[in-house]
This record gives C-alpha cells, structure tokens and sequence, in this order.
C-alpha cells in the first residue's frame, strides 16, 4: 500500500495542534500545570511584552511603564529567578501583598498577573497560554527588594 | 491575626483573632464567616449599620485584598458597595459587586 507522506504529516501536525490548543485551555483554569520549577524568562520566553504595571500592596499607588528600556530592566532583574510551585497552601483566602506585577503582552487581551509571595494568574480575559498557579520565589525577599527598588524608579 | 509583611492574612486567622480582641475587651461577640458572596446578607447587613469585612481574590484593581463594606447602593448597573479599603484615607471607595469576593466576615455586638 502506497502511503501518501503529504497526508501524514498533514495529520501528524493537525494533531500536534490539537494537543497544544487543549493543553493551552487546561491551563487557563488548573493550578496544578504550573511547573515544579520555572523562571519567568521561560514563561514568558514567547510574548512581547509591551506595558507593566505595578501596584503596591500597601498603598494602592499603581506605577505603569511602556517604555522598552525599563520593561527589560524589571524582566533582567526578575528572569533567572527559580519559581517554585507551592502546593501547600492554607486553606481560605488570604489578604495583602507587597506588590503585584501586570504584565500586557502585545495582541494578546487581558493581563498576567505575578503577586509577590503568592503566584501568577491571570485576568480580563487572558487569551494568552501561560501557566498560572501559587508558587513562591527561591529567594523571596531579594524579589520583593529588586521589585521595590524598580517600583521607586518609575515615575508615579 | 498572624499577618505576616508583605504575605498578608488568611481569612481562616481572621475569625480567632477578631475573637481574642473581644475577649481582650471583656465583649463576647457572634463573628461569622461566609466564604463565597451572599449578597442578601452583605446587603442586609449594611441595611442595619453594621460594617462587614470583604474579602476579595484575584481582582483587577486590589488583586488579594480584605476591604470594610460601610453601606451599599442599587443602581441600574448593578449594586455598588461603599468601602474603606485601607488604601486611602475616605469612605468614597465605590466597589462594584462582583464574583471575586470571596469570603464575608460578620461580627455582630
């Protein structure tokens, strides 16, 4: 029997793409795809990011930057970073932060968002596939001060 | 209430630890948590003066965050809530009723 190889690898990528729509949609909505471990860099490796937006858990004070140059500054400063995923959460819901980050890629709606000490999720109808789940940062505390320091930096 | 900086508060530490400060003023007090949104009973709450302790998750603008709901009003796009977030120094917070409150904390003396 004659195999028509065109057809095949017609199906072969016809069913590659399936697998990746219904792991993007699962995704969205299970905690538990959130890697064991993970950096923001391989995270967010696909998208352009093209505004960030800081808000300050203490006082409600938003900072937003679209310039290129400070977006890069905060994505070095935060990329090597280790994420961990934080399975054992308390039970109920908890309240304050220091800061949480809104990450606005282009032509994707919605936003993605990194709460300090918490984990990301993401909101207004993200139509990016990204991982959201709790996770804590290998080294919390220098996160929170790098994110300070790049939060006094912008311009309110 | 075992807040811990920049991690916050449980609401699950919130109702022993509203306990211990009544009992530290000698006031024995019903406190009662509803996790989820009743809106009847923030709405009847606030109907009969008495503040109600909110919290929210995942929100487009506090993110995790517990804020105090003072009064309500009903409008034609919904409900709004009139809050003291502890962001600012005003009651003038309007919090439109929405699915990411997650828990209402009632204390009634």
């Amino acid at each position: 029997m004659r195999v028509n190889k065109k057809l095949l690898i017609l199906i072969f990528c016809m069913l590659i793409s399936l697998g990746t729509m219904v792991s993007c949609q699962n995704e969205g909505q299970a905690d538990d795809m959130f890697p064991q471990s993970t950096t923001l860099n391989s995270l967010l490796s696909s998208y352009t990011i093209n505004k960030i937006s800081i808000t300050d858990g203490n006082t409600g004070e938003v900072r937003q930057t679209s310039d290129s140059a400070e977006i890069e500054q905060l994505l070095k400063i935060l990329a090597d970073e280790k994420f961990i995923r934080n399975d054992n959460n308390k039970k109920g819901t908890r309240a304050g932060y220091s800061y949480f980050i809104d990450f606005y890629f282009q032509n994707i709606q919605g936003y993605y968002r990194y709460t300090l000490a918490c984990g990301f999720t993401k909101s207004d109808n993200f139509s990016g596939c990204i991982p959201t789940g709790n996770c804590n940062a290998e080294n919390e505390n220098a996160v929170k001060e790098a994110v300070k320091d790049f939060y006094n930096s912008l311009k309110s | 209430m075992k807040t811990a900086a920049g991690i916050g508060t449980w609401s699950t530490d919130v109702i022993p630890g509203l306990e211990k400060y009544a009992s530290s003023r000698n006031v024995s007090t019903p406190i009662s948590d509803y996790e989820g949104r009743n809106v009847n009973e923030l709405t009847d709450y606030l109907y009969h003066d008495r503040p109600i302790i909110i919290f929210v998750n995942k929100d487009p603008k506090y993110g995790d965050h517990a804020i105090l709901a003072v009064g309500f009003q009903d409008t034609s796009d919904g409900k709004y809530i009139r809050v003291a977030d502890g962001w600012s120094k005003t009651f003038s917070n309007f919090y439109k009723d929405s699915a990411y409150i997650t828990n209402q904390i009632t204390v009634w003396w």
